[in-house]
């Protein structure tokens, strides 16, 4: 019955941080698992809050580096705020014009303002509809109703807009081919405010359907049932019951909802006419007025009203919520007792389908019309153009999504499995993080991108280095002096051998001493890129074989060659895809060329990793392959292994990413990371925590768990994971239309861009084509989750939104 | 000593709006190998925090886990060489009953062979034979209780530590596979420490029961000690029920001790008390069976509230001086109820009472 009591340290200034520093402390006995966090760490800072962060400060920044408020000022200027713009003016923190573009800058917030709460007002009462006649009513063909609801959420963002002009615009097929209508000057017709919200309405509807019909699904229907015998009538039952109840998921719907119409891009640029909401500004002033400040600026008013929104869901919401979300459906149904409601509810769902079903339907068959509204001849034209022109950009679309998904749901799966089943300081951050990138408008993430890796970035890459290496460091040796034997050297060996590059982080392209060096041209000396990849890559094959060969350790001479033969593909491949280019070009063949040129694009891909990400890897698995080796030149080992890996992060264009296929890479894992954690951690919070502690106390560490037990348990979850990152990453416009290229082309980008010149007919075959290649995907990845890995479940959608 | 947990304190920091909560304040535990020792305590008394940190998932604020003479408070769970049966039983799902024993033998990595003659071993002992290829979800609970004990037997742990085993099987299944852990155990000789909210379950396994409460250790000792000299009032009304009467020591003959209480004597021999003395206050413990409600003779004179007739006793609540008593009939001659609102004589088994300090 000892007190120990007086043992226990007093609680001091210091001791929260000794225990986070702890907490850390007892992860980093498990390596792998130390990796992940850190990855994970490093992934949020690099991908996600730094760019935001450098679109924000852009917008107070002028073109020649000062700081300017100007495009903030000129909300104010002309208005009753004028004082803002004044102090500011005063200050010298105005450098540019700002009374002329006040009324032009307000016209559209106000715009968009009203665009967003019409949008969210009537989608979420369209969503409420929907959801009380799926749970409610029990409308016959609820299944079918349920999946067509879905269709809008992997549908290109602007085929609503499409099929809208197509059906009720001037030419369309309702308002002049059928009822005959001919527009003259001044008459109201779908483009413009009118148009846009109800095409917003029925694009983001299903989000509030599936959020409200989940909640109505886990309403417990004792409590209505017991209101019931307390006398209440339906009505007032409804009204101090059940809608009460609801209140939070309503709330919350609307609030996502107006969020999401702001930040779309596609709908507006379609149908919008002649206003002009907030998100086509940012991208007429990047695309027409090449003025960063300004678009930067932009997105930061853009991303106002989703931070307010974000905060306002998580401590408000979610402590006014009465229904748990992780709770399973109730048992007990309860169905609409009133005739009248049931009748006109499931006629308005009805009629709303009927509408979605006609809006995919256009836009499939206005693929394959001569000139929609003119001329219904049909023709396979805009099909053979599309095979001939468009093909580049589909196949370059549909690889880099295909490339992206497993990476974007393994992430989402780690993620997931940290912040539920790991205790330590900052889970929340990474929780907030890991959403934020999706959660964003696009529009900031693709900013962010463009001002973050068009060039290099020698803070980013040092903050790297210093993680790099002392996780390395903590992670091989335990003694002090022999940490400093492998710190040292490695660190200074490394930066010496990026050197060689061309000059690498000292007089390289993009180094320290550049600009005084600019007048001599090339660099003074250097073996090039190619060069390092040659030397880190020969020496590891060279490590690998000794360490094999001498039977040092087996483990790190296969790891060893294994890389280095990795980073020598890099140069390897060239042998490959060059020629294939070659032969490409020659061909005539449209299909064929572009099959061949795009392949030989393709297989590059996978070993030209930008340097510092392969740097940062390259240390993680080294220090895998060695933490636990004790035998001969154990020092020495350490130390080149972290002296190689270092030279890759420093070496080559590093951070610089623009105009290659990573850019887009990682802002597709940017967008669809929220969707994979999210389900990842629904599918994590129904799994007892113990099955896991079971796999570990019986010998296994946390990547054998996470391998054997977890990762199996929540392969539902990881397979719908796949889906929605898929379909994000098909469908995504906003976040990826500053970054494609030459090269590297998306449809979404390319209809934008040209549907102007090409018809909307062109528009729609392009659009027609990601919906069918996103069907395509789901269909095939359903039947590989029922028939191979035979898990007898439907996959829920639901949990991704 | 093979397992000891030496002066450990456990305190949750607060997280998300949770207030920090001390869940341990300072306790010692030792444990013998070849021993099994229960930890037994009402829910919240941070018996199954003292486990898990036996197990490596959390990690004590201060104070020593020392296995085998190492310290081993910050080697993770997967080298500890230990084993646990859960609550849930933790069973994996997605393999079958063998693969389920199987799991922690290929982490290490054994030969097929080898895993396979174990694993029959331990098939054979928890009477499996024969549901090798089952699936989890087409076992019976009692079943899958014996795959999570299969599957933590086969390790042959240093330690195997049972978090509430039983709790989730019927009465009839949980007495009989009381006795079958019983008699694994000692067959096997492997140490185990066992967590139980049961003090039934706790006396035919232990050989030593650790009493909890409130983060405190309240009793250590065999069975047979913590009932019959339950340390503290908490103990003795915990294990088994306990009236308690508030007395004076008024003579001490050699190991007789006369004790005044509510206008009589009760004299208690037994060497047992030997540090009491002369005029000290002390709290009598008495067991409801202890009590014996005659209507004829007796020391205390009292007032039947209530009785109950449980079948194979009659449960009485009596007034006694305004204190409510409670008293078993267990005599099968006795066993005609004495009517509510009778007044009945009262007198105790005098050489069962037990005394503790106030």
């Amino acid at each position: 019955m000892a007190n120990a009591s007086e043992n226990v340290e007093e609680r001091t200034r210091f001791s929260g941080i000794r225990r986070r520093i702890h907490e850390i402390g007892l992860i980093s006995q498990d390596p792998i698992l130390m990796i992940a966090l850190i990855f994970s760490a490093i992934f949020l800072i690099i991908f996600i809050f730094y760019p935001i962060f450098r679109t924000i400060l852009r917008g107070f920044v002028s073109d020649t580096g000062q700081t300017d408020f100007t495009q903030f000022a000129r909300y104010f200027d002309g208005t009753f705020l004028n004082g803002i713009t004044n102090i500011l003016k005063d200050a010298g923190l105005v450098l540019q014009e700002t009374e002329k573009y006040g009324r032009t800058y307000r016209l559209v917030l106000k715009d968009t303002i009203v665009m967003g709460v019409l949008s969210a007002t009537f989608g979420t009462i369209l969503g409420f509809i929907f959801a009380y006649a799926t749970v409610r009513c029990n409308i016959p063909g609820k299944k079918f109703v349920h999946l067509l609801a879905l269709v809008p959420t992997v549908s290109p963002p602007f085929a609503v807009a499409i099929a809208m002009i197509q059906l009720f615009g001037r030419n369309g097929l309702i308002t002049k081919t059928i009822l005959g209508i001919r527009f003259s000057a001044g008459m109201n017709d779908i483009y413009g405010m009118d148009g846009l919200v109800i095409v917003q309405t029925l694009t983001f509807f299903p989000v509030a359907y599936l959020m409200l019909k989940s909640m109505m699904e886990r309403l417990d229907a004792s409590m209505e049932e017991a209101a019931e015998t307390l006398g209440a009538s339906r009505f007032y039952l409804f009204r101090t019951v059940t809608f009460p109840l609801l209140i939070p998921g309503i709330a919350a719907s609307f609030m996502l909802l107006f969020v999401e119409a702001l930040a779309d891009l596609g709908n507006p640029q379609f149908i919008s006419g002649n206003v002009t909401v907030l998100s086509s500004q940012i991208y007429m002033s990047v695309i027409g007025e090449y003025n960063y400040q300004k678009a930067s600026a932009l997105s930061f008013v853009l991303l106002i009203p989703t931070l307010i929104v974000y905060v306002f869901q998580r401590y408000y919401i979610t402590r006014r919520s009465y229904i748990s979300v992780t709770g399973k459906p109730t048992v007990g149904k309860v169905y609409e007792k009133n005739k009248t409601i049931r009748v006109v509810f499931g006629i308005m769902v009805y009629l709303v389908c009927i509408l979605i079903l006609l809006v995919y339907l256009t836009v499939i068959a206005s693929s394959f019309v001569k000139g929609w509204g003119i001329d219904f001849t049909p023709t396979l034209s805009n099909w053979t153009k599309m095979f001939g022109r468009g093909l580049e950009s589909i196949l370059d679309t549909t690889f880099l999504s295909l490339y992206a998904t497993p990476f974007a749901a393994l992430l989402g799966m780690v993620i997931a499995f940290l912040v539920v089943r790991k205790k330590f300081s900052g889970k929340e951050i990474l929780d907030f993080g890991s959403n934020l990138g999706g959660a964003v408008p696009g529009t900031i993430v693709g900013m962010g991108f463009i001002l973050t890796f068009n060039l290099n970035n020698p803070g980013l890459a040092i903050l790297l280095l210093v993680i790099g290496a002392w996780f390395y460091v903590t992670c091989v040796t335990r003694e002090k002096r022999k940490r400093l034997m492998i710190l040292i050297p490695g660190v200074i060996l490394g930066l010496t051998l990026s050197v060689f590059n061309d000059g690498g982080f000292l007089w390289g392209e993009n180094g320290f001493f550049r600009p005084e060096m600019q007048a001599e041209g090339a660099a003074p000396f250097g073996i090039g890129l190619s060069g390092v990849y040659y030397l880190v890559g020969s020496l590891f094959i060279l490590i690998g074989l000794f360490m094999y060969g001498t039977n040092q350790s087996k483990k790190i001479g296969k790891g060893s060659f294994w890389i280095g033969v990795y980073l020598l593909m890099n140069q390897i491949i060239l042998m490959i895809s060059k020629p294939l280019r070659i032969y490409g070009r020659t061909q005539t063949v449209r299909w064929w060329r572009a099959l061949c040129t795009q392949t030989a694009d393709y297989i590059e891909v996978p070993f030209s990793l930008p340097t510092f990400f392969l740097g940062v890897i390259l240390i993680f698995l080294t220090a895998l392959l060695v933490y636990e080796y004790r035998g001969k030149f154990e020092t020495g080992l350490k130390m080149i292994f972290l002296t190689l890996s270092i030279a890759i992060l420093f070496t080559g264009d590093q951070m610089k990413m623009n105009g290659t296929a990573y850019i887009i890479l990682f802002a597709f894992i940017v967008r669809s990371l929220p969707a994979s954690v999210r389900s990842g951690i629904a599918a994590l919070q129904q799994i007892d925590g113990s099955i896991e502690e079971a796999s570990n106390i019986l010998g296994g560490d946390s990547q054998y768990t996470f391998r054997k037990v977890t990762l199996p348990l929540i392969l539902p979850a990881f397979m719908t994971g796949l889906i929605f990152s898929f379909t994000r990453h098909m469908t995504s416009l906003s976040a990826i239309i500053f970054l494609v290229s030459a090269k590297w082309q998306i449809v979404t980008a390319s209809i934008m861009s040209g549907w102007e010149q090409d018809g909307i007919s062109y528009a729609a075959t392009y659009s027609s084509v990601i919906i069918f290649i996103v069907l395509i995907f789901i269909g095939l990845m359903g039947t590989v989750t029922r028939k191979i890995l035979k898990i007898d479940t439907n996959i829920d959608l639901n949990t991704g939104i | 000593m093979y397992l000891v947990i030496d002066n450990v304190v456990k305190v949750f920091p607060p997280r998300g709006g949770a207030k920090e909560v001390r869940a341990l304040d300072g306790i010692n535990i030792e444990i013998n190998k070849g021993e099994l020792v229960t930890m037994l305590g009402p829910s919240g008394c941070g018996k199954t925090t003292t486990l898990r940190m036996v197990a490596g998932f959390e990690f004590p604020t201060s104070g020593n886990i020392i296995l085998d003479g190492n310290v081993i408070n910050e080697v993770p769970t997967h080298k500890r060489d230990m084993s646990m049966v859960f609550q849930s039983y933790a069973i994996f799902p997605h393999l079958n009953v063998y693969e389920n024993i199987a799991y922690g033998l290929n982490v290490q990595k054994m030969s097929k062979a080898e895993q396979k003659k174990r694993i029959n071993e331990v098939l054979d002992m928890v009477d499996l034979i024969g549901y090798e290829t089952r699936a989890p979800n087409q076992l019976s609970g009692g079943q899958q209780q014996r795959v999570a004990l299969a599957r933590a037997l086969v390790m042959e742990p240093k330690v195997l530590l049972m978090d509430e085993p039983l709790s989730n099987l019927d009465t009839k299944l949980r007495e009989q596979m009381r006795f079958e852990i019983r008699q694994l155990q000692r067959q096997l000789g492997f140490t185990c420490l066992y967590v139980t909210h049961d003090q039934l379950e706790a006396m035919v396994l232990s050989d030593k029961v650790v009493v909890m409460n409130q983060g405190l250790i309240e009793h250590i000792g065999k069975p047979r000690e913590i009932y019959r000299y339950p340390a503290s009032r908490f103990v003795a009304d915990f294990i088994g029920r306990a009236n308690f009467l508030e007395g004076q020591i008024t003579e001490r003959h050699g190991d007789d001790l006369v004790i005044a209480t509510h206008g009589s004597t009760l004299t208690i021999s037994d060497p047992h008390y030997h540090d009491f003395a002369v005029g000290e206050t002390v709290d009598i413990v008495i067991r409801p069976e202890m009590v014996k409600v005659r209507t004829d003779e007796g020391k205390f004179q009292g007032r039947i509230k209530q009785a109950a007739y449980l079948g194979e006793s009659i449960e009485y609540f009596i007034d006694l001086n305004g204190l409510q008593l409670t008293a078993h009939e267990t005599d099968p001659t006795r066993l005609d109820m004495i009517p509510e609102d009778t007044s009945v004589k009262i007198s105790f088994m005098e050489d069962c009472l037990h005394i503790l300090k106030k």
